[in-house]
Protein backbone atom coordinates (compact mmCIF):
# COMPACT_ATOMS: atom_id res chain seq x y z
CA UNK A 1 0.00 0.00 0.00
CA UNK A 2 2.84 2.30 -0.38
CA UNK A 3 1.71 5.46 -1.86
CA UNK A 4 2.94 7.00 -5.05
CA UNK A 5 5.69 10.00 -3.65
CA UNK A 6 4.71 13.48 -3.89
CA UNK A 7 6.44 16.36 -3.06
CA UNK A 8 4.56 17.85 -0.62
CA UNK A 9 3.80 21.69 -1.25
CA UNK A 10 1.61 24.51 0.65
CA UNK A 11 0.87 24.20 4.08
CA UNK A 12 1.73 20.12 3.82
CA UNK A 13 5.82 21.31 3.02
CA UNK A 14 5.96 24.19 5.67
CA UNK A 15 4.47 21.40 7.95
CA UNK A 16 6.92 19.01 7.00
CA UNK A 17 9.85 21.28 7.48
CA UNK A 18 8.07 21.99 11.47
CA UNK A 19 8.18 18.15 11.88
CA UNK A 20 11.55 17.61 10.34
CA UNK A 21 12.66 19.96 13.34
CA UNK A 22 10.51 18.23 16.43
CA UNK A 23 12.14 15.02 14.86
CA UNK A 24 15.47 15.87 14.81
CA UNK A 25 15.43 17.03 18.25
CA UNK A 26 14.36 14.08 19.65
CA UNK A 27 16.62 11.64 21.02
CA UNK A 28 17.55 8.40 19.73
CA UNK A 29 15.19 5.66 21.76
CA UNK A 30 16.29 2.25 22.93
CA UNK A 31 13.80 0.21 22.32
CA UNK A 32 12.33 -1.98 25.82
CA UNK A 33 13.46 -5.10 25.78
CA UNK A 34 11.15 -7.88 24.96
CA UNK A 35 11.71 -11.43 24.06
CA UNK A 36 9.12 -10.91 21.16
CA UNK A 37 10.58 -7.46 20.20
CA UNK A 38 13.82 -8.95 19.86
CA UNK A 39 12.86 -11.93 18.36
CA UNK A 40 11.06 -9.31 15.45
CA UNK A 41 14.37 -7.08 15.87
CA UNK A 42 16.52 -9.75 14.48
CA UNK A 43 14.65 -10.39 11.82
CA UNK A 44 14.29 -6.89 10.58
CA UNK A 45 18.13 -6.58 11.08
CA UNK A 46 18.66 -7.45 7.97
CA UNK A 47 16.51 -5.14 6.13
CA UNK A 48 16.54 -2.38 8.75
CA UNK A 49 20.23 -2.14 7.32
CA UNK A 50 19.29 -2.13 3.93
CA UNK A 51 16.54 0.74 5.11
CA UNK A 52 19.53 2.96 6.27
CA UNK A 53 21.52 2.05 3.31
CA UNK A 54 19.05 3.60 1.46
CA UNK A 55 18.24 6.33 3.42
CA UNK A 56 21.68 7.52 3.24
CA UNK A 57 21.78 7.42 -0.15
CA UNK A 58 18.45 8.86 -1.02
CA UNK A 59 17.97 11.79 2.22
CA UNK A 60 21.19 11.40 3.72
CA UNK A 61 20.32 12.53 7.23
CA UNK A 62 22.66 15.06 8.38
CA UNK A 63 25.22 13.87 5.50
CA UNK A 64 22.26 13.36 3.17
CA UNK A 65 21.62 17.17 3.27
CA UNK A 66 24.91 18.08 2.99
CA UNK A 67 26.00 15.76 0.22
CA UNK A 68 23.07 15.94 -1.98
CA UNK A 69 23.45 19.66 -2.23
CA UNK A 70 19.28 19.35 -2.55
CA UNK A 71 18.30 21.60 0.43
CA UNK A 72 14.69 22.18 2.49
CA UNK A 73 13.50 25.39 2.66
CA UNK A 74 13.80 26.82 5.87
CA UNK A 75 10.87 27.20 7.57
CA UNK A 76 9.34 31.20 8.04
CA UNK A 77 10.22 31.19 11.75
CA UNK A 78 13.68 30.83 10.60
CA UNK A 79 13.41 33.01 7.58
CA UNK A 80 12.37 35.46 10.11
CA UNK A 81 15.01 35.29 11.97
CA UNK A 82 17.97 35.67 9.42
CA UNK A 83 15.87 38.74 7.71
CA UNK A 84 16.56 40.45 11.55
CA UNK A 85 20.36 39.33 11.55
CA UNK A 86 23.22 41.90 11.23
CA UNK A 87 24.84 40.91 7.92
CA UNK A 88 27.86 44.12 7.77
CA UNK A 89 25.70 45.73 5.57
CA UNK A 90 24.93 43.47 3.61
CA UNK A 91 21.00 42.29 1.87
CA UNK A 92 20.29 39.00 3.30
CA UNK A 93 17.65 36.78 1.10
CA UNK A 94 16.19 35.32 3.98
CA UNK A 95 13.04 33.79 1.82
CA UNK A 96 16.05 31.48 0.49
CA UNK A 97 17.39 30.35 3.53
CA UNK A 98 17.53 26.65 3.66
CA UNK A 99 18.30 23.98 6.42
CA UNK A 100 21.50 22.60 5.32
CA UNK A 101 21.90 19.95 8.18
CA UNK A 102 22.08 19.39 12.05
CA UNK A 103 25.40 20.16 14.14
CA UNK A 104 25.10 18.95 17.96
CA UNK A 105 21.35 18.56 18.17
CA UNK A 106 20.86 21.94 16.69
CA UNK A 107 19.60 22.10 12.91
CA UNK A 108 21.62 24.33 11.01
CA UNK A 109 19.94 27.01 8.64
CA UNK A 110 21.96 29.31 6.01
CA UNK A 111 20.55 31.84 3.52
CA UNK A 112 22.50 33.61 0.99
CA UNK A 113 23.47 38.04 1.24
CA UNK A 114 24.00 40.36 -1.40
CA UNK A 115 27.52 39.77 -3.00
CA UNK A 116 27.87 36.48 -2.42
CA UNK A 117 28.17 35.67 1.26
CA UNK A 118 25.81 33.97 3.86
CA UNK A 119 24.63 33.71 7.18
CA UNK A 120 23.92 30.97 9.20
CA UNK A 121 21.60 30.28 11.97
CA UNK A 122 21.40 27.19 14.54
CA UNK A 123 17.91 26.29 15.84
CA UNK A 124 17.24 25.09 19.36
CA UNK A 125 17.94 22.05 20.72
CA UNK A 126 16.63 20.18 24.08
CA UNK A 127 19.74 20.09 26.24
CA UNK A 128 22.12 21.88 24.26
CA UNK A 129 24.06 25.29 23.65
CA UNK A 130 23.23 28.48 22.77
CA UNK A 131 21.41 28.97 19.88
CA UNK A 132 22.43 32.03 17.41
CA UNK A 133 23.32 33.33 14.32
CA UNK A 134 26.11 34.95 12.05
CA UNK A 135 26.80 36.61 8.94
CA UNK A 136 30.31 36.16 7.45
CA UNK A 137 31.76 39.90 6.32
CA UNK A 138 33.07 39.30 3.12
CA UNK A 139 31.13 38.13 -0.20
CA UNK A 140 32.51 35.67 -2.89
CA UNK A 141 34.02 36.94 -6.60
CA UNK A 142 32.68 35.20 -9.62
CA UNK A 143 35.74 32.82 -9.27
CA UNK A 144 35.80 32.98 -5.16
CA UNK A 145 33.98 29.97 -2.99
CA UNK A 146 33.77 31.29 0.23
CA UNK A 147 33.34 28.39 3.37
CA UNK A 148 33.68 27.65 6.69
CA UNK A 149 33.31 24.62 8.95
CA UNK A 150 30.96 23.96 11.10
CA UNK A 151 32.17 21.74 13.51
CA UNK A 152 30.56 19.45 16.19
CA UNK A 153 31.47 16.92 19.10
CA UNK A 154 30.46 14.08 16.99
CA UNK A 155 31.28 15.58 13.35
CA UNK A 156 31.67 18.40 11.27
CA UNK A 157 30.08 20.08 8.30
CA UNK A 158 32.10 22.21 5.75
CA UNK A 159 29.63 24.83 4.23
CA UNK A 160 30.19 27.78 1.10
CA UNK A 161 29.11 29.31 -1.62
CA UNK A 162 30.45 29.68 -5.16
CA UNK A 163 30.39 33.27 -6.47
CA UNK A 164 29.58 31.79 -10.38
CA UNK A 165 26.06 30.53 -11.16
CA UNK A 166 28.41 28.38 -13.55
CA UNK A 167 29.49 25.78 -10.79
CA UNK A 168 27.75 22.77 -10.55
CA UNK A 169 30.43 20.46 -8.49
CA UNK A 170 32.72 21.23 -6.01
CA UNK A 171 35.71 19.49 -4.51
CA UNK A 172 37.22 19.50 -0.96
CA UNK A 173 40.87 17.81 -0.33
CA UNK A 174 40.96 18.16 3.83
CA UNK A 175 45.06 18.59 4.77
CA UNK A 176 46.85 16.53 6.08
CA UNK A 177 44.29 13.19 5.85
CA UNK A 178 44.66 14.00 1.72
CA UNK A 179 41.04 12.77 1.51
CA UNK A 180 38.78 14.11 -1.32
CA UNK A 181 35.10 14.58 -1.32
CA UNK A 182 32.46 15.86 -4.05
CA UNK A 183 29.15 17.89 -3.56
CA UNK A 184 27.09 19.38 -6.03
CA UNK A 185 26.22 23.13 -6.12
CA UNK A 186 22.99 23.81 -4.95
CA UNK A 187 20.52 26.98 -5.88
CA UNK A 188 21.65 30.00 -4.69
CA UNK A 189 25.81 28.63 -5.14
CA UNK A 190 25.18 26.35 -1.70
CA UNK A 191 27.23 23.60 -1.15
CA UNK A 192 27.92 21.24 1.80
CA UNK A 193 30.05 18.21 3.07
CA UNK A 194 29.99 15.81 5.83
CA UNK A 195 33.72 15.66 6.83
CA UNK A 196 35.09 12.21 7.25
CA UNK A 197 35.85 11.36 10.71
CA UNK A 198 39.66 11.25 9.74
CA UNK A 199 39.69 14.38 7.93
CA UNK A 200 37.82 15.79 11.05
CA UNK A 201 40.56 14.76 13.39
CA UNK A 202 43.11 16.22 11.43
CA UNK A 203 41.61 19.80 11.90
CA UNK A 204 41.86 19.11 15.51
CA UNK A 205 44.81 18.61 18.09
CA UNK A 206 45.46 16.93 20.93
CA UNK A 207 46.00 18.24 24.40
CA UNK A 208 47.02 15.93 26.62
CA UNK A 209 45.01 16.74 30.02
CA UNK A 210 47.21 18.64 32.80
CA UNK A 211 45.43 19.17 35.91
CA UNK A 212 48.20 21.88 36.98
CA UNK A 213 47.42 24.15 34.23
CA UNK A 214 43.70 23.56 34.93
CA UNK A 215 43.51 21.52 30.78
CA UNK A 216 41.26 18.45 31.61
CA UNK A 217 38.90 17.00 29.92
CA UNK A 218 35.46 15.37 31.79
CA UNK A 219 36.85 12.12 31.65
CA UNK A 220 40.16 12.69 32.35
CA UNK A 221 41.32 12.10 29.12
CA UNK A 222 42.87 14.29 26.34
CA UNK A 223 41.25 17.26 24.89
CA UNK A 224 40.36 17.55 21.30
CA UNK A 225 40.96 21.08 20.33
CA UNK A 226 39.51 22.13 16.92
CA UNK A 227 41.95 24.45 15.04
CA UNK A 228 40.72 27.66 13.02
CA UNK A 229 44.15 27.93 11.28
CA UNK A 230 43.94 24.68 9.34
CA UNK A 231 40.60 25.25 8.21
CA UNK A 232 42.04 28.19 5.45
CA UNK A 233 44.37 24.68 4.17
CA UNK A 234 41.21 23.25 3.15
CA UNK A 235 41.09 23.29 -0.65
CA UNK A 236 37.93 23.81 -2.44
CA UNK A 237 37.26 23.96 -5.92
CA UNK A 238 34.39 24.19 -7.80
CA UNK A 239 33.27 22.73 -11.37
CA UNK A 240 30.90 23.84 -14.22
CA UNK A 241 28.80 21.04 -16.02
CA UNK A 242 32.13 20.82 -18.47
CA UNK A 243 34.33 19.75 -15.83
CA UNK A 244 36.53 23.13 -15.97
CA UNK A 245 37.95 25.08 -12.90
CA UNK A 246 35.54 27.95 -12.25
CA UNK A 247 36.03 29.13 -9.14
CA UNK A 248 38.69 28.31 -5.89
CA UNK A 249 38.18 28.26 -2.34
CA UNK A 250 38.27 31.24 0.27
CA UNK A 251 38.47 30.31 3.84
CA UNK A 252 35.96 32.26 6.09
CA UNK A 253 37.06 30.48 9.68
CA UNK A 254 35.47 32.89 12.10
CA UNK A 255 32.54 31.59 12.32
CA UNK A 256 31.25 31.13 15.85
CA UNK A 257 27.74 32.07 16.10
CA UNK A 258 26.57 34.59 18.28
CA UNK A 259 23.44 34.76 20.28
CA UNK A 260 20.69 36.05 18.91
CA UNK A 261 18.16 38.34 20.15
CA UNK A 262 15.86 37.00 17.73
CA UNK A 263 13.05 35.16 19.12
CA UNK A 264 13.53 31.23 18.85
CA UNK A 265 11.45 29.58 16.74
CA UNK B 1 17.16 0.74 -5.24
CA UNK B 2 15.06 -1.24 -2.76
CA UNK B 3 12.75 1.52 -0.95
CA UNK B 4 12.24 0.74 2.58
CA UNK B 5 8.95 -0.19 2.96
CA UNK B 6 6.19 1.49 5.74
CA UNK B 7 6.67 -0.64 8.43
CA UNK B 8 10.42 -0.19 8.03
CA UNK B 9 10.06 3.36 7.96
CA UNK B 10 8.18 3.44 11.03
CA UNK B 11 10.57 0.65 12.77
CA UNK B 12 12.92 3.27 12.01
CA UNK B 13 10.94 6.58 13.16
CA UNK B 14 10.64 4.45 16.45
CA UNK B 15 14.36 4.31 16.77
CA UNK B 16 15.07 7.96 16.24
CA UNK B 17 15.55 10.77 13.90
CA UNK B 18 15.74 10.62 10.41
CA UNK B 19 12.91 8.32 8.58
CA UNK B 20 10.18 10.39 9.23
CA UNK B 21 10.53 12.87 6.27
CA UNK B 22 9.97 9.61 3.80
CA UNK B 23 6.73 8.17 5.64
CA UNK B 24 5.41 11.85 5.72
CA UNK B 25 5.95 12.33 2.03
CA UNK B 26 4.30 9.23 1.32
CA UNK B 27 1.38 9.31 3.58
CA UNK B 28 0.62 13.63 3.70
CA UNK B 29 -2.10 12.79 0.73
CA UNK B 30 -3.54 9.88 2.43
CA UNK B 31 -4.02 11.82 5.84
CA UNK B 32 -5.32 15.30 3.95
CA UNK B 33 -7.80 12.91 2.27
CA UNK B 34 -9.27 12.15 5.71
CA UNK B 35 -8.81 15.08 7.05
CA UNK B 36 -11.51 16.91 3.98
CA UNK B 37 -13.84 14.05 4.38
CA UNK B 38 -14.12 14.63 8.05
CA UNK B 39 -14.03 18.33 8.65
CA UNK B 40 -15.43 21.11 6.81
CA UNK B 41 -13.28 24.06 6.73
CA UNK B 42 -9.41 24.11 6.17
CA UNK B 43 -8.23 25.21 10.07
CA UNK B 44 -9.10 22.08 11.22
CA UNK B 45 -7.97 20.10 8.92
CA UNK B 46 -4.72 21.08 9.01
CA UNK B 47 -4.86 21.10 12.55
CA UNK B 48 -5.80 17.38 11.65
CA UNK B 49 -2.34 16.67 9.67
CA UNK B 50 -0.48 18.49 11.87
CA UNK B 51 -1.80 16.43 14.94
CA UNK B 52 -1.92 12.65 12.98
CA UNK B 53 1.91 13.38 12.10
CA UNK B 54 2.94 14.58 15.68
CA UNK B 55 1.19 11.14 16.83
CA UNK B 56 3.29 8.95 14.41
CA UNK B 57 6.42 10.87 15.82
CA UNK B 58 5.52 9.75 19.50
CA UNK B 59 3.56 6.49 18.85
CA UNK B 60 5.88 4.50 15.81
CA UNK B 61 7.42 2.86 18.37
CA UNK B 62 3.59 1.55 19.39
CA UNK B 63 3.66 0.09 15.74
CA UNK B 64 3.77 -4.00 15.81
CA UNK B 65 4.01 -5.06 12.16
CA UNK B 66 2.84 -8.36 13.86
CA UNK B 67 -0.91 -6.83 14.23
CA UNK B 68 -1.58 -5.42 10.91
CA UNK B 69 0.39 -2.49 7.99
CA UNK B 70 1.43 0.58 8.77
CA UNK B 71 -1.14 2.14 6.01
CA UNK B 72 -3.88 0.58 8.15
CA UNK B 73 -1.86 1.83 11.42
CA UNK B 74 -1.89 5.17 10.23
CA UNK B 75 -5.72 5.35 9.45
CA UNK B 76 -6.28 4.46 13.05
CA UNK B 77 -3.91 7.08 14.40
CA UNK B 78 -6.29 9.24 12.54
CA UNK B 79 -9.31 8.02 13.84
CA UNK B 80 -8.51 8.61 17.06
CA UNK B 81 -7.42 11.99 16.55
CA UNK B 82 -10.61 12.71 13.98
CA UNK B 83 -12.52 11.88 17.41
CA UNK B 84 -10.34 13.44 19.92
CA UNK B 85 -10.91 16.66 17.47
CA UNK B 86 -14.55 15.80 17.65
CA UNK B 87 -14.33 15.63 21.47
CA UNK B 88 -12.56 19.04 21.50
CA UNK B 89 -10.45 16.58 24.14
CA UNK B 90 -7.11 17.10 25.43
CA UNK B 91 -4.95 15.41 22.71
CA UNK B 92 -5.45 18.29 19.73
CA UNK B 93 -5.10 20.75 22.20
CA UNK B 94 -2.04 19.86 23.20
CA UNK B 95 -0.79 19.22 19.84
CA UNK B 96 -1.39 22.66 19.12
CA UNK B 97 0.73 23.86 21.44
CA UNK B 98 3.73 22.16 19.88
CA UNK B 99 2.76 22.90 16.56
CA UNK B 100 -0.41 24.32 15.09
CA UNK B 101 -1.08 22.88 11.44
CA UNK B 102 -3.99 25.73 10.94
CA UNK B 103 -0.93 28.80 11.20
CA UNK B 104 0.90 26.94 8.38
CA UNK B 105 -1.97 27.86 5.92
CA UNK B 106 -1.75 30.49 3.54
CA UNK B 107 -4.15 31.99 1.29
CA UNK B 108 -3.64 29.54 -1.76
CA UNK B 109 -3.89 26.63 1.04
CA UNK B 110 -7.40 27.59 1.80
CA UNK B 111 -8.54 27.43 -1.82
CA UNK B 112 -6.61 24.37 -2.49
CA UNK B 113 -8.12 22.52 0.62
CA UNK B 114 -11.67 24.30 0.52
CA UNK B 115 -11.54 22.69 -3.25
CA UNK B 116 -10.93 18.95 -1.57
CA UNK B 117 -13.07 19.32 1.11
CA UNK B 118 -16.20 20.59 -1.36
CA UNK B 119 -15.19 17.44 -3.59
CA UNK B 120 -15.44 15.26 -0.26
CA UNK B 121 -18.75 17.01 1.02
CA UNK B 122 -20.81 13.85 0.30
CA UNK B 123 -18.24 11.19 2.20
CA UNK B 124 -18.13 14.11 4.92
CA UNK B 125 -22.25 14.06 5.07
CA UNK B 126 -21.98 10.40 5.30
CA UNK B 127 -18.93 11.00 8.64
CA UNK B 128 -21.24 13.31 10.18
CA UNK B 129 -24.64 10.90 10.04
CA UNK B 130 -22.82 8.03 11.66
CA UNK B 131 -21.85 10.40 14.95
CA UNK B 132 -24.77 8.82 16.87
CA UNK B 133 -23.53 5.62 16.40
CA UNK B 134 -21.33 3.69 18.98
CA UNK B 135 -18.20 4.87 18.48
CA UNK B 136 -16.34 1.73 17.40
CA UNK B 137 -18.89 1.03 14.60
CA UNK B 138 -19.07 4.64 13.66
CA UNK B 139 -15.10 4.23 13.49
CA UNK B 140 -15.46 0.88 11.53
CA UNK B 141 -18.64 2.77 8.89
CA UNK B 142 -15.86 5.72 8.58
CA UNK B 143 -12.91 3.27 7.55
CA UNK B 144 -14.87 1.25 4.96
CA UNK B 145 -17.33 3.93 3.71
CA UNK B 146 -15.65 7.26 4.38
CA UNK B 147 -12.10 6.13 3.70
CA UNK B 148 -12.57 3.26 1.50
CA UNK B 149 -10.66 0.86 3.19
CA UNK B 150 -11.70 -3.53 2.86
CA UNK B 151 -13.61 -5.10 5.83
CA UNK B 152 -10.16 -7.13 6.59
CA UNK B 153 -7.97 -3.44 6.38
CA UNK B 154 -10.39 -2.01 8.68
CA UNK B 155 -10.64 -4.68 11.31
CA UNK B 156 -6.92 -4.48 11.01
CA UNK B 157 -7.30 -1.01 12.16
CA UNK B 158 -9.63 -1.54 14.90
CA UNK B 159 -7.94 -4.79 15.80
CA UNK B 160 -11.03 -6.69 15.33
CA UNK B 161 -10.90 -10.30 13.06
CA UNK B 162 -12.49 -10.02 9.65
CA UNK B 163 -15.49 -11.69 10.86
CA UNK B 164 -16.10 -9.90 13.79
CA UNK B 165 -15.35 -6.77 11.57
CA UNK B 166 -18.01 -7.86 8.74
CA UNK B 167 -20.82 -8.62 11.84
CA UNK B 168 -19.94 -5.42 13.14
CA UNK B 169 -20.39 -3.70 9.99
CA UNK B 170 -23.76 -5.12 9.07
CA UNK B 171 -24.95 -4.50 12.09
CA UNK B 172 -23.52 -0.88 11.84
CA UNK B 173 -25.14 -0.41 8.40
CA UNK B 174 -28.90 -1.74 9.56
CA UNK B 175 -28.27 0.95 12.93
CA UNK B 176 -27.52 3.94 10.27
CA UNK B 177 -30.32 3.04 8.13
CA UNK B 178 -32.73 2.95 10.35
CA UNK B 179 -31.71 5.64 11.71
CA UNK B 180 -31.79 8.07 8.35
CA UNK B 181 -34.97 6.50 7.19
CA UNK B 182 -36.67 9.40 7.51
CA UNK B 183 -34.68 11.88 7.51
CA UNK B 184 -33.91 13.92 3.99
CA UNK B 185 -30.99 15.85 3.07
CA UNK B 186 -27.21 14.72 3.61
CA UNK B 187 -28.74 12.14 5.37
CA UNK B 188 -30.53 10.38 2.99
CA UNK B 189 -27.43 11.12 0.89
CA UNK B 190 -25.69 9.43 3.73
CA UNK B 191 -27.64 6.35 3.49
CA UNK B 192 -27.00 6.43 -0.34
CA UNK B 193 -23.05 6.01 -0.01
CA UNK B 194 -23.47 3.33 2.78
CA UNK B 195 -25.83 1.18 1.11
CA UNK B 196 -23.20 1.85 -2.15
CA UNK B 197 -20.04 0.28 0.36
Amino acid sequence: MTEHLEVPKGFEARLLHALIEIDAARPAVPAAFSPARARRARRSRRSLAILIAALIVALGGTAVASASGLFASAPLSVQRIFAGLNAHGRSVDSADAVRIGVIDSHIAYAAPTSGGGFCLYFGTAPRSGPTGGSCIQRGAAPDEAVFSVLPGTDGGILFGRVGTALAQKVTVTFPRSGETVSAPVADSGFFAVKIPDRSMRSLMITIPPDPQKGAISKDGGPILSFQLDRVSEISVTAFDGQGDVVAHGVAVPDLNPSPTSSPAH
Amino acid sequence: MTQPSDEELLAAIAAGPGAFAEFYRRHVSRVTGMGVRRFDNPEDVADFVATVFLEVLGSAHGFDPARGRAVAWLHGVGTNVAAAMYRQRSRAVQAEQRISGRALLDPDDYARVEERIDAAARLRQTCLAMRNLPEQDRRLLELVAVDGLTTREAAHVLMLTPVAARVRLSRARSRLRVALTHQDGPATRALHVIQEG
